[in-house]
């Protein structure tokens, strides 16, 4: 059974109206998962000031896989 | 204690109303010690080169290595508001406005560093660290490709020094070179120079004695910005926030906006693209959501330099005020020009990403590339162009 044109038309043109919805709808999630992330902002701030923690991290783990580069 | 408990230890901010004021009066107080220490490199270069100061930076004189020194100096620092403060003072003394502008462009390259050590804390997550060390890296791409398209079109044409001069003399007057504007500023930072100038020289000649008052300076100027940048940190981190918030869901031109605005505040791009790494890291902002925020950051160190540049009085102090004009033009021209077309755009996201992804992979990649682009290609590129004496 074939669906005429018009019947076509106007379901793209609710998926599309769905679409737009969700999309809406995700967009807001995200915001506001956004929204509670900056709340965390000073808490980052105070993070920032350990760089040396940030290559003291780094450091085992760039060592060990020189170890594995040269153990190849 | 840890290092980052004793450091906010030193410089404790105490939030009730009293407490505000007093540390907005520190502020005021360091913000005049920046204006003397700029001040003071000036008087001591000019004391110590005498009218040869274009010789003593002949080393310079090549674009690459005038490039090379402020992204190394700034790597180094891991503060590009202090170098342009420096570059700042030094024009004022008598450094070629054509020399300190490649330095100027370095120490954009230069800063970008911090962030990029930032993202290796999250080294042992792999999605996150992907994340993060994209978005830190988008802005180093940014800066290098920024460098790349307008450092050999200021050699051909010196456009920027020329905008800079421009708007400079617009500033201060073109039948004038001494800043009538903010003459201000002049009798608040000359007596403090002066001082030191006369026991410094007091106590030695003349070149003994620039030097000393530039070294004096420099170390003022780190001191000074390293304390601002931690009092308008805890000072400000409401507004900080206030600031993100509204940046939320409005498009580039806002995050722009907003990176530019915290950076003003906090008087460091290092912050802002450092705060931006744990966001972008956690996976809550994209990396294409985050990337204006780094651009905004470009634009608002720029006020760092402004600010010194209003300290220089005398007859250079027009070139200083052209070199910190020179800064903002080319931050703001490279955040125009590449942002709004789009295959320009997309380069320093693409490459970001492809970096992080072979970061994620062998970590040794993210460890190689600071220490590539940061310290070897720079001193294998000195290196190469005084062998060739170019």
């Amino acid at each position: 059974m074939y669906e005429s044109k018009a019947e076509l038309e106007n379901k793209i043109a609710n998926l599309e109206t769905r679409l737009a919805d969700l999309k809406e709808r995700l967009a807001r999630i995200e915001q506001s998962e956004q929204h509670d992330a900056v709340d965390h902002v000073d808490e980052y701030m105070e993070v920032l000031e350990q760089e040396f923690a940030s290559l003291r991290e780094y450091w085992p783990v760039a060592l060990q896989e020189l170890r594995n580069l040269f153990k190849k | 204690m840890n290092e980052t408990t004793a450091t906010a230890t030193s410089i404790a901010v105490e939030q009730t109303p009293k407490g505000n004021w007093i540390n907005w009066l520190k502020i005021a107080g360091l913000v005049y010690l920046l204006l003397v220490a700029v001040s003071t490199i000036g008087s001591g270069f000019k004391l110590a080169s005498g009218d040869h100061a274009k010789e003593l930076f002949e080393f310079a004189s090549n674009p690459l290595t005038g490039l090379i020194v402020g992204t190394v100096a700034t790597a180094l620092i891991q503060s590009s508001s202090t170098v342009t403060s420096i570059i700042v003072g030094l024009v004022a003394g008598g450094l070629p406005v054509q020399i300190a502008i490649p330095m100027i462009m370095g120490a954009n390259i230069g800063t970008t560093i911090t962030n990029t050590i930032v993202s290796l804390g999250h080294v042992r997550q792999g999605a996150e660290f992907r994340r993060a060390f994209s978005a830190a890296t988008v802005h180093d791409f940014f800066n290098l490709l920024a460098v790349l398209i307008f450092l050999p079109l200021e050699i051909m044409f010196g456009f920027l020094e020329k905008i800079g001069g421009t708007l400079a003399n617009m500033m201060v007057g073109a039948d004038s070179m001494s800043m009538k504007g903010l003459n201000f500023i002049k009798p608040l930072v000359k007596p403090p120079v002066t001082f030191v100038k006369q026991n410094t020289e007091a106590m030695m000649g003349d070149t003994a004695a620039g030097i000393l008052m530039v070294v004096l300076g420099i170390a003022l100027i780190f001191m000074v910005i390293t304390l601002i940048g931690k009092l308008l940190k805890s000072l400000l981190v409401g507004k900080a926030k206030d600031i993100l918030h509204s940046a939320v869901g409005r498009g580039p031109i806002s995050g722009i906006a907003s990176g530019t605005l915290i950076t003003v505040l906090v008087q460091s791009s290092s912050t802002t693209t450092s705060l931006i790494v744990p966001l972008a890291g956690s996976g809550v902002f994209t990396l294409r959501q985050i990337f204006p925020f780094t651009l905004g950051a470009n634009i608002g160190t720029t006020v760092t330099a402004l600010l010194a540049a209003t300290a220089v009085t005398g007859g250079n102090a027009v070139f200083a005020l052209q070199v910190a004009l020179v800064h903002l033009t080319f931050n703001i021209l490279a955040v125009a020009v590449i942002y709004s077309i789009p295959p320009l755009r997309n380069i320093p996201l693409v490459a970001a990403e492809k970096l992080a992804d072979a970061a994620v992979k062998n970590k040794l990649y993210a460890g190689g590339y600071i220490l590539l682009v940061f310290f070897i290609a720079p001193l294998v590129l000195i290196g190469g162009s005084q062998m060739l004496g170019v």
